[in-house]
Parts: structure tokens; sequence; C-alpha cells
């Protein structure tokens, strides 16, 4: 692998990296909204 | 002391050379441009009772002069007019305005439609040719058996030992189903020989990648701006749709740009509603605003990042500017290529635009959406980092780094 494919893969981890990071936040937020929506109904 | 026996022939050498200089100096005018001195004379004579020529009439003047008296056989006229229009334009001091001869026309139209002739294989500079970096799906190369890593070493018997590869794309390119002879060193073999009916081929502009299959993130690769570069990523959304894609990672690295439609086209499928792609500012100020294009958005709405490098440039930026500051998507990499320009392609002429001679001039500085200046601030950055030369890029058989 040479130092431009090592650098290229570099950015793309980094790119995975942030996405995997929204994903995870979204489906926390998704849980919460769930969760509060559950509360709400048994309430 | 061998060192100053060698200093002592060069002054030999170099004593004679100057006499001779000096004498053949003061003719020269003469040898180059009349048989006889006696000529020069009497047209130096004309010269100086004249009033001082226009400039275009002065080129005029010179250009009869090389074609009735230079003293060999002068270049053809196309020769001649099209170095002094590019020498002309190279006093501008801008590397993106020049003069497209027919053959660069050409293959400008042919990067610009997505397609060319030749033996589709994704080509870059390499100590004594070029190398494949992968034969196209397809392609009249993948048929013939090469493969990733190999080096031309030679097209039709001609070596690429001290060839750029700009040149060694335009040897192996040539009319559809036409015959080119390579020849190859593939590892530590011996070179041999190989014979490729060429053929249109498709320039790869969108692949799709499946990154990570747990969390369903995809790559779209985009590489150039073509004609076909909208259509192309539809296609790609969908598959993405189908597929139940949950992110997209944009790569716009090593995309050299291309047509600023397509970019329109391209930003317009993530960027939703009515918004300001980029603005095109002229010496006379504000020239154009484009806006989305309104049904085109994709509606995909899952996150999204772009990738940038430093061969990213011209459409690409454009892209990514504007789906950074309409905060779609954060950008990752490095510093990308900093064009800030538009340019558009202006025929010289009735007669040269029949005959496909073109300028290209950047007329306008370009300003992303929040209107940070990437025209004169990048612009001076790139023409500091890149005069004379196009964003880096890999060639599919056609014009390679700094060629496109």
């Amino acid at each position: 692998m040479t130092e431009e494919d090592k650098a290229r893969d570099k950015q793309l981890q980094k790119a995975l990296e942030v996405l995997r990071e929204r994903l995870n936040a979204t489906q926390v937020g998704d849980s919460v909204l769930r969760a509060q929506t559950d509360a709400e109904v048994s309430r | 002391m061998r060192e100053r026996g060698r200093a002592w022939v060069y002054t030999l050498l170099l004593m004679p050379a100057l006499f001779i200089g000096g004498f053949v100096g003061s003719e020269a005018y003469a040898v180059l441009t009349h048989s006889s001195p006696s000529l020069m004379r009497e047209s130096l004579r004309d010269l100086t009772r004249r009033e001082a020529l226009e400039p275009t009439d002065a080129f005029r003047s010179a250009l009869a002069e090389v074609e009735a008296h230079y003293y060999g056989k002068p270049p053809a006229i196309d020769k001649l007019t099209y170095t002094s229009i590019d020498g002309m334009l190279g006093a501008l001091e801008d590397p993106y305005t020049r003069f497209m001869d027919p053959d660069a026309f050409r293959r400008m139209q042919e990067d610009t439609t997505g397609s060319f002739t030749g033996i589709g294989a994704l080509l870059e500079d390499a100590p004594g040719g070029a190398r494949i970096v992968r034969p196209l799906p397809n392609s009249p190369a993948k048929k013939a058996g090469l493969l990733p890593g190999d080096i031309i070493i030679a097209v039709d018997g001609k070596s690429l030992e001290r060839i750029a590869l700009d040149e060694a794309v335009r040897l192996i390119r040539g009319p559809r189903f036409t015959e080119v002879k390579l020849t190859i060193r593939r590892g530590e073999n011996e070179p041999f020989t190989v014979t490729i009916k060429r053929d249109l081929v498709e320039s790869p502009t969108v692949d799709v990648y499946l990154e990570d299959d747990a969390n369903k993130i995809y790559r779209i690769w985009l590489q150039n701006f073509s004609e076909k570069a909208p259509v192309l990523l539809d296609r790609a959304l969908n598959q993405i749709r189908q597929e139940g894609g949950r992110a997209i990672i944009l790569d716009l690295r090593a995309n050299p740009g291309g047509l600023l439609d397509s970019s329109i086209e391209v930003a317009s499928r993530f960027i939703p509603g009515d918004k300001v792609i980029v603005s095109v500012v002229g010496r006379q100020g504000l020239l154009d605003r484009k806006h989305t294009l309104s049904g085109r958005y994709a509606n995909l709405d899952v996150p999204m990042v772009v990738l940038m490098n430093g061969g990213s440039a011209s459409a690409s930026e454009i892209v990514a500017g504007a789906l950074r500051d309409h905060k779609v998507a954060p950008l990752i990499g490095e510093d990308s290529f900093g064009k800030g320009l538009v340019q558009t392609v202006i025929p010289t002429s009735p007669e040269h635009c029949r005959r496909y001679h073109h300028r290209q001039v950047p007329h306008a500085e370009r300003h992303r959406p929040e209107r940070e200046d990437c025209g004169r601030q990048a612009r001076r950055r790139s023409q500091a980092r890149h005069r004379g030369q196009e964003p880096r890029r890999l060639a599919h058989d056609r014009r390679g780094q700094g060629a496109r």
C-alpha cells in the first residue's frame, strides 16, 4: 500500500467514524423519543 | 589538477565560440529572415520611413515575413498562429486561460461527454512508462488481459521512457476499431507485446461501494462532472435507497470537475428547497446566481459527509461548498485544489468555430452560498501552487496528470 493509499484509507475511516457517530446519535435520539412516547402512553 | 585541466578545455572551446557567435550574431537577422544582407538593409530603411506599426499589423507583418523569407521551411501557418495566441494569453499570467487547438478541443469534448475512444484503462505516471491502475470493466484493455500494475513501456514501438503521460495517452488513443500495439512490463518478467483494437469506452463516472455493511454506509465515488454524471448519480442513489442505505459518503477526491450545469444538478440531489448553490461574479459584478433545480432533490434524508483532497477541483468545490454551507454535509479530508473560477469556452471566430479552434477563458470568479470569497483568495492560492497545472488526476488512456 503506497503512502497515498494509506492517506486515502485514513480519510475514509474518518468519514466512516463521523457517520457512525451520527447514526448512533440518531439511534439514541430515537430510543429516547420512543421511551418518552411510551411513558406518555402509559401515563 | 584534473578539474583545472577540464576548465581550460572549456575555456578554449568557449572562446572561439564567442568569436563565431559575435560574428554570426551581427548578421543573425539577415540569416533568419532574409535571403541576403542587402535585402535586410533595404527592409530596415523601409521600416524607419514608416510610422510605428499597430500591434496587430506587426503580428501580420511578422507572420508574412516568416512565411516569405525564413531560411528554412516554416511551420504550418496554423502552428505559427496557435503558438502566437498561446504567447499572447501567457501575458495574462492566468494558468486557466488557454487556447485549445482542434486536438485539445476534441479531447475536452470527450471529457465532458463521458465517453472516449481508446483501450479503456486508468493510467498514471510510472518510471519508464504509464502504469495501468486498473482496466475499465468490459473495455478493450480488460478483454486483452491487461492487469493493474502493468506498465506500458512502448506504444507501436515508440518508447515511453521520456514521454509525458499526456503524450503517452495521445499515442494510445486513436480512431475506433484501429489497432494499437503496446509493449508491457509485468513485474520482473520479460516485456511482452499485445495488440488491442480501440473502441468506444464509457468514462467511469459514478461507482458505489458498501463500506460498512452493519451500518449500511455507502460511498458514492463521483469521478467527474460530465453530462452523464447526474443520471448516473440518480442510479446510484436509487440503488442505495433500495438496499436500505442509512448514510452516504460523497467521495469527490481526485475529481477535477467538469460542467457547471452538472455540478448544479448534483448539488440539487442533496440540498432541499430553493437554495443558492453558487454565484458567478465577473468584472462588471454579479453575472449569475445558480439555485437548486426544482424536482431534483433525492429525498434520502440520511446523514452524509463529503470527502475531498487536493485533486478535488472546480465543480467538486462548488458542490462541496454548497453542501457544507447549507449544513447538509461536513467536509472531510484535505484542502481542495482551490480553483474559484468558472471557465467559458469561446469560439475565436466564425471560421475558427467551424474548425473547432477555441480559447477557454475564465470569465468570472464564483462565490459559495455564504459569499465567502472563493474567487480571488482561492485563485491567488491556487495560482501560487499550481501555476500552469491542472488538478492532479489519473487518466483513462487519455490526457493524464495535468491533462486531463
